[in-house]
């Protein structure tokens, strides 16, 4: 099988926190890292191939130094690591290029975490698989093989639900952070990791131009800091008042 | 007529001796041998040349013998009655050592010293009561071994070998001597004091006629005994009357801080210590120096607090794998086994806080502390294999610049109505202020921080911040062995440094200094790097800032690790303590170079410790046995480990724990 997980690269902390001209949020990071949940498809496709065999090709989209985390994801286990140089102005833009990329790789299944930790958008996966015409399930918190040209996931339905999906391949799976334990890459892989060079696609090689990275109407009304609600109260009183307090307030919710 | 003796009177076929010596020189020569290929053959740089410095330490460790007995060096480290009976044989077998070269070089070498006065007050006397003394502290030894039985010994069978042997050594010794003098009727027998009342004693229990045969056996016996222990000496940890002054000469001369050398992330094969034969030559040598003197165990707060981690048992178990793991040849099999966890148990490995508690106590500068970061260097960067906590933080570290996962503090939240300077790129100041993640993101070590800012403000120091350009020096990745984030972080921050021309630092925390004034300058940096406790000591002391009113309290000062035994620093933050009016100081047993780890150093602090066992809890009942009213510490992490444990420990009673920069600010000043 052949699985193609796609990876962001992610600012870890940020400084001089701004919004500029109401809409665009801007920021300096000195550090960054693959986002989390791509980390966790990553450990999936892993857990995948050592099941069913087959190839893991690593793939994400940026400029040259988001090629970083694909080092991350060699010395994780991806056989391939492939960048597309190009930065896409939005969600849907991401997810045409991403499509155009994946269609030239080819693919059994994708995987794709369910956010990244910037934009919090949960959009790139979803309109992927939209793109690409091919079945997909969101927030997957296990995969299982079914036969021998579909797979079995479970995917969160939200409020402690989920339910049980077969698709056919090939398919797209956003998967859900907790799916595998996270495991931490020694750094001596890494640095072996780092001796390899990533495939470097132009717009080009996946058959796009420079007009489909433009906006394609997804557009950010405005941007704000978020506002502290001070929800959180200190319940004082001793043990036994502390409890009761807690018991009262459990049963508001319900 | 001359004083002399005949040399060997009444022994004859004295050839025999030089077979039987032959015999156990190679005995002996074989073992040091092996022992000498195993450590390998290269000298790591930093224990090459600084001859000097190296004899100087020699002359007072092995011939002073300065942390046998530890004059001079806080209670917990001086060991009067064990650095009493070790100078009684030490040098009483000295002597007469050299009491056989004479013989020898008379006898071999046809050089005719044994006569006159030499022969009456070396020969003679001196030996005489050379013996005397190695008797009397044998039985010293021995009598610890049998009555007291310090925990920190072995106390099995095979350590009540050797005394006895070297005993009777001496005693056949003293009677062959009293014999001969009883059957020669030697004139000069007062010059031997105890062979002569020997000799008093024999003759009256011996008939004439039988002193003769009884010296010839005896003194082939003894011959054989001493060319047995001769020979049995490689093989025995009596080795360490070779080895120990080797490793004293070869001991670190750098300074403690930067006891741990960077990787060559570039040229490295691998990283770390897997196996031993990856160990450097020092590192083997520790190995077969170590006395079992124990005192690494008993200072070592892992142990104390019931953890399986014994510094002792590190070395013993390495010891002996390695007396194992070697051919005839003496070269350890490349194959050997992992050592961890196959002979040191992970638990065992992250139990260590590496407060270098171990390292001040050993009297023949054994490194413990290297060889526990090189195993935990193999682990982390080869394998990804270390707990979960800490990786939380090294993830924490690698994308957020500290170690504080889930923290969401921002760097400069504890400043934010406080008149002080972030500088920007570009930007500088006479010192740079490096708060540290550990003092900027938790919240008890603010005040610590808004102290501190307020004195530089009112002594009118220049000074700035780096905000959140400020992060993590890469402390603790090292101590839990990832070079590589250490070295990723350490650049970060050079880098930052270079921007804004940062010269002369201030830290709060001894982690931080120690990293940026140590561990940053194998980059190449040359920072002065001065702790809160030192500025503010020289403040007050130039007069430059004076405390405010009195504060009412008797404060016990807990040495931080990386502050004290690290960086030598014990006087300075007594000194401010001192400088507030009002406060009387207690000291802990445990202080100074004897202090004792509060358990958050050596990535600890990342770690959960069951409650019955906690390093912290332990110091926190140390402090409070010493009926101190506060607590001082000087360090945010000590601050966050013993504010806890001493809230948990001190019952009713009424102890704060305060940095020395609150106490001199003043506690209820914010
Ligand atoms: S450094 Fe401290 S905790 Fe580690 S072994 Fe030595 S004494 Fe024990
Ligand atoms: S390592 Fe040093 S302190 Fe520990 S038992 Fe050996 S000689 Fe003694």
């Amino acid at each position: 099988m052949k699985i193609v997980v796609c990876c962001k690269a992610v600012p870890g902390a940020v400084t001089e926190v701004a919004v500029a001209q109401g809409n665009v949020l801007s920021y300096r990071s000195q550090f960054q890292s693959m986002n989390e949940c791509d980390e966790y498809a990553m450990e999936e496709a892993i857990v995948l191939k050592r099941q069913m065999g087959g190839e893991i090709i690593a793939l994400t989209m940026g400029g040259i130094t988001t090629q970083d985390i694909l080092f991350t994801a060699a010395a994780k286990g991806a056989d391939k690591i492939v960048r597309v140089d190009a930065q896409a102005q939005d969600p849907r833009a991401a997810s045409i290029v991403l499509a155009a990329a994946l269609k030239t790789l080819g693919a059994d299944l994708i995987l794709t975490g369910t956010q990244s930790r910037d934009s919090l958008s949960s959009f790139v996966g979803v309109a992927t698989a939209q793109q690409l015409d091919i079945p997909f399930a969101f927030a997957v918190t296990a995969i299982e093989k079914d036969g021998d040209n579909s797979i079995k996931v479970r995917k969160e339905l939200g409020g402690g639900r989920s339910a049980d999906v077969r698709l056919p391949l090939p398919a797209l799976v956003c998967i859900q952070t907790g799916i595998q334990p996270l495991n931490y890459v020694p750094p001596a892989r890494l640095m072996r990791a780092r001796q390899q060079r990533p495939t470097s696609l132009s717009l080009a090689d996946i058959g796009l131009t420079q007009d489909d990275l433009a906006s394609k109407g997804y557009r950010i009304a405005s941007v704000a800091p978020p506002v502290r609600t001070g929800q959180a109260t200190m319940i004082e009183g001793t043990p036994a008042e502390i409890v009761s307090t807690l018991l009262a307030k459990m049963k508001e919710v319900r | 007529m001359i004083p002399t003796r005949e040399v060997y009177w009444n022994i004859s076929n004295i050839w025999l001796m030089y077979v039987l010596f032959c015999f156990a020189a190679a005995a002996f020569a074989y073992g040091f041998w092996r022992h000498i290929r195993a450590w390998g053959a290269t000298l790591p740089a930093d224990r090459a040349g600084r001859v000097g410095e190296r004899l100087a330490g020699f002359a007072k460790y092995v011939f002073g013998q300065a942390r046998i007995h530890g004059l001079g060096r806080p209670s917990r480290l001086r060991h009067i009655y064990a650095g009493t009976f070790h100078g009684f044989f030490f040098f009483g077998l000295i002597i007469l050592f050299v009491g056989t070269l004479v013989v020898m070089a008379q006898e071999d070498f046809g050089l005719h010293i044994m006569q006159g006065t030499f022969y009456l007050w070396f020969q003679s006397l001196a030996l005489d009561l050379a013996g005397l003394f190695a008797i009397v502290g044998l039985c010293m030894a021995m009598a610890r071994r049998l009555f007291f039985k310090p925990d920190r010994l072995e106390n099995t069978q095979r350590e009540l070998f050797n005394a006895p042997v070297l005993l009777v050594i001496l005693v056949t010794g003293f009677t062959i001597e009293g014999l001969r003098i009883a059957a020669t009727n030697d004139p000069w027998a007062a010059w031997s004091p105890v062979g002569a009342l020997a000799a008093k004693a024999l003759a009256a229990a011996i008939p004439a006629e039988g002193l003769r045969p009884l010296h010839a056996s005896l003194w082939w016996f003894h011959l054989v005994t001493v060319l047995a222990l001769f020979a049995a000496l490689p093989y025995t940890k009596l080795r360490h009357v070779f080895t120990a002054p080797l490793n004293i000469y070869f001991r670190p001369l750098d300074a403690r801080g930067a006891i741990l050398k960077p990787i060559d992330l570039e040229t490295a094969e691998s990283f770390g210590v897997k196996a031993l034969d990856q160990f450097s030559f020092k590192s083997l040598l520790d190995l077969d120096a170590c006395t079992e003197c124990g005192r690494c165990q008993d200072a070592c707060p892992a142990f104390a607090s019931g953890k399986p981690l014994s510094p002792k048992k590190v070395i013993f178990d390495l010891r002996d794998l390695l007396h194992e793991k070697r051919d005839s040849e003496g070269a350890i099999e490349t194959d050997a086994a992992t050592l961890v966890p196959d002979l040191i148990g992970e638990n065992a490995l992250w139990a260590c806080t590496t407060c270098m508690a171990c390292m001040e106590a050993c009297p023949v500068f054994i490194e413990h502390v290297p060889k526990i970061v090189d195993m935990r260097r193999y682990l982390v960067m080869e394998e990804g294999r270390f707990p979960d906590t800490m990786q939380q933080s090294v993830r924490s570290m690698e994308s957020r610049g500290h170690p504080f996962p889930g923290n969401t503090m921002g760097r400069l939240d504890w400043c934010k109505d406080l008149d002080v300077r972030v500088l920007a790129e570009g930007e500088s100041a006479e010192y740079l202020y490096w708060v540290g993640c550990a003092t900027a993101l938790n919240a008890r070590n603010h005040s610590t921080a808004r102290a501190l800012v307020n004195i530089l403000n009112e002594a009118r120091v220049d000074f700035g911040i780096l905000g959140e350009a400020e992060h993590c020096t890469g402390d603790p990745a090292r101590r839990m062995g990832n070079e590589y984030l250490f070295q990723t972080l350490a650049q970060q921050n050079i880098a930052t440094f270079e921007s804004r021309s940062v010269q002369k630092i201030i830290t709060t925390c001894p982690h931080c200094l120690n990293s940026l004034k140590n561990e940053y300058s194998a980059f190449g940096t040359k920072y002065e790097v001065v702790h809160h406790s030192q500025l503010l000591a020289d403040l007050v002391a130039s007069g430059r800032y004076a405390p405010h009113g009195d504060y009412n309290a008797s404060v016990t000062f807990h040495d931080s690790c990386y502050l004290g035994r690290y960086n030598g620093v014990f006087d300075e933050p007594r000194e401010v303590i001192a400088a507030r009016a009002g406060t009387s100081m207690i000291e802990m047993e445990r202080h100074r170079e004897a202090s004792f780890c509060c358990g958050a150093g050596g990535g600890r602090m990342w770690m959960e410790e069951p409650l019955e066992n906690r390093v912290s809890n332990l110091r926190a009942r140390q402090a409070l046995e010493t009926g101190a009213d506060v607590v001082g510490v000087s360090c945010p992490f000590c601050m966050t480990m013993l504010e806890e444990a001493v809230n948990a420990e001190k019952g009713g009673r009424d102890v704060r724990v305060l940095d020395i920069a609150e106490l001199l600010h003043g506690p209820e000043r914010k």
